[in-house]
């Protein structure tokens, strides 16, 4: 099947490197004409997966930079394009997360843990990998 | 991204516009912070205009919501027809703790309701 060429960048753990990876994801779901709906989530779980990863990776995250690749693979029916996102913080499975369950009152929030829940409802499959020392996480949106 | 606001005799009217992403939800945040911290202030929080409403945003307005609520104040939410906002608080189960409206009128009357 025809694969578009892999794009990649690498990035600063900080919230300047999230603005960079947002508008350099952009470009690229524009460029390959990705559909509205699947960009606008793209677009969500790239910022939620980044944010985590600067909040809760611990000091590793942020002593090396994150890399991102991108690549869309045309199916029989369809397409899936592909975000795979690595960094070197603390082991982290998104799959294995439970998000906890709703607080009744305003009270009883404690801020925090949105994140990967929002990322599990928004892609059509995750894919979660430790690798020499590295989170690679691979989120996969399909398209007709 | 913008934030600015608008007081009334009896309600405070903060309007955000734009992406609520991580890096736009730190630069707004201790001016958000700043203006819900008053005592027993009545707020409606504008974000019909946002375009994008990450966890980090969500989170502004749920720390914020609490602090004015330990200040014997309300606030509320007025989501105009901006469907995907309002998807992303529903989905999240936040507009069940603050209340949520597409009518700019009974989200006024739901700020000033007693607490």
């Amino acid at each position: 099947m025809l694969t578009h060429p892999l794009e990649s960048i690498n990035i600063e753990a900080s919230l300047k490197g999230v603005g960079v990876a947002n508008n350099w994801l952009s470009g690229l779901l524009e460029q390959y004409h990705v559909p509205a709906n699947k960009a606008r989530a793209f677009d969500h779980c790239l910022d939620e997966v980044l944010i985590n990863i600067i909040m809760h990776g611990g000091p590793e995250a942020k002593e090396s930079q994150i890399s991102l690749s991108f690549f869309i693979q045309a199916l029989v029916n369809g397409a899936e394009a592909n975000l795979t996102i690595t960094d070197s913080g603390i082991p982290f499975n998104p799959l294995k997360f439970t998000p906890k369950e709703l607080p009744k009152t305003l009270d009883e929030v404690v801020p925090g843990g949105l994140g990967v829940g929002i990322i599990q409802r928004m892609s059509d499959r995750l894919k979660y990998e430790r690798e020499d020392g590295r989170n690679v996480l691979t989120l996969t949106m399909q398209y007709l | 991204m913008a934030i600015h606001f608008n007081d009334t005799d009896s309600i405070r009217y903060v309007v955000i516009d734009g992406r609520l992403d991580g890096p736009e939800s730190d630069a707004i945040g201790i001016k958000f912070s700043l203006l819900s911290n008053f005592q027993g202030g009545r707020m409606v929080v504008d974000i019909s205009k946002v375009t994008f409403l990450a966890s980090l945003g969500i989170r502004l307005l749920v720390v914020n919501a609490k602090n004015l609520k330990a200040h014997g104040g309300r606030m509320v939410l007025f989501v105009g027809d901006n469907e995907s906002v309002a998807e992303s608080l529903e989905a999240t189960g936040i507009s069940a703790l603050i209340p949520m409206f597409t009518n700019l009128s009974e989200a006024n009357q739901a700020s000033l309701v007693s607490v």
